[in-house]
């Protein structure tokens, strides 16, 4: 299949593709293919041209390395050195680190909050898929007759209220904040 | 063309894993962090320079050094082997610079640094004024490429590594990885245009 493909890579409008180019200077084309795009380039100009310009952009690039910078492996090496498990979950032990506690907290909060509130959203559409019929069958009869009391109100909203609160704590439960992950 | 020149470029030096390295690899997977240390000193200038040119500045770059580092310590307990320890070592480094490629893309944060922190060709001796310029405008013509660009060119043409490699690290097949390249190469030739010197002095 390769072998078909470059052949069909070969020719287009009499000349080859200037993907061959790359395979020529990379040495990937067999003999035959090496001695056929040889000769077609000694007789054709613009293939040539286009393939001597595609060679001086390589050399050129491979003129650009440089010479590795001196102390960047010592300082990346550094800040890396303690092993991952100690940099991570070290506590701040000194008084003066104590106080990032506060931040660490609130990011923590944040943390539990992002990935709460995806939760929130269908915790809040099955407790209203419970408490419409429930209200239904056991306030429908004073909505009905237009008798509203406070009392009634109140049970309304329980009737929305209890299977919320149980959906969210089993909600909770299920949660790993990003503070549990371990990796 | 002159007859039979072949183009290829010469395989860098760390081409292939030593037996000493492997006596390394095995005492850093036993928790030797010396050892670790040995290992990655051997590769991690080389491997700067092509983070350098896949990063968008010289802070990511060394962020991504020391991420890099830190991953590869982490997980050297599941290096397997079957490849050479600095093309494992480039995979995690070349990974790294793809996945801060995206952040920065979906943050959209500055754009015109690039140019700033482009190797400084100018103090380079014994090269022609002009050799310089084309120099220069490679650099730009290379960070302008995409990322899944930019690395096959940096791992191939750059640094020197072999197809097989350079493929292996940037984690695609050998024709996938030809065709990139290939692409790579006609965009910063057609970038540099008019800049190229005559008669390709270096």
């Amino acid at each position: 299949v390769i072998d078909r493909l470059r052949q069909l890579g070969r020719r287009r409008g009499g000349h080859p593709s200037s993907r061959m180019f790359s395979e020529l200077l990379d040495d990937g084309l067999t003999l035959r293919e090496r001695a056929d795009l040889q000769a077609h380039l000694r007789s054709c100009e613009q293939c040539r041209a286009s393939f001597e310009s595609l060679s001086a952009t390589v050399d050129a690039l491979h003129a650009l390395r440089t010479e590795p910078a001196p102390g960047v492996t010592e300082s990346a090496l550094a800040v890396a050195r303690p092993p991952a498990e100690d940099r991570r979950w070290r506590r701040p032990g000194s008084p003066s680190l104590r106080v990032l506690r506060g931040g660490r907290r609130s990011a923590r909060a944040r943390g539990a909050y992002r990935t709460w509130r995806s939760r929130l959203r269908v915790v809040i559409a099955i407790s209203v898929a419970i408490g419409v019929p429930i209200t239904a069958v056991n306030q429908g009869g004073m909505i009905a007759s237009g008798r509203i009391d406070v009392l009634g109100v109140c049970e309304c909203a329980l009737n929305f209220l209890v299977p919320f609160l149980a959906l969210s704590v089993a909600a909770v439960m299920t949660v790993r904040g990003p503070w549990q992950r371990r990796f | 063309v002159s007859e039979g020149k072949v183009y290829r470029l010469p395989i860098a030096k760390h081409a292939s894993s030593t037996d000493d390295e492997w006596r390394l690899v095995a005492q850093a997977k036993a928790g030797d962090q010396r050892a670790f240390e040995e290992l990655v000193r051997g590769h991690a200038g080389r491997l700067h320079g092509v983070v350098a040119r896949l990063c968008s500045d010289p802070y990511d770059a060394e962020e991504v050094m020391q991420e890099t580092l830190l991953r590869a310590w982490r997980a050297i307990g599941s290096f397997d082997g079957r490849s050479a320890s600095f093309t494992w070592l480039y995979r995690i480094a070349v990974n790294e610079c793809y996945r801060r490629g995206r952040q920065r893309r979906r943050r959209a944060l500055l754009r015109f640094r690039a140019a700033e922190d482009l190797p400084d060709w100018r103090d380079a001796p014994d090269v022609r004024a002009e050799v310089r310029t084309f120099r220069a405008a490679l650099e730009v013509a290379v960070r302008a490429l995409p990322m899944d660009l930019r690395a096959p060119l940096v791992l191939r043409d750059i640094e020197g590594l072999s197809t097989r490699e350079a493929a292996e690290i940037v984690g695609v097949s050998e024709a996938a990885f030809k065709s990139r390249l290939h692409r790579a190469r006609v965009s910063v030739r057609d970038a540099v245009g008019e800049l190229r010197p005559r008669e390709g002095g270096q």
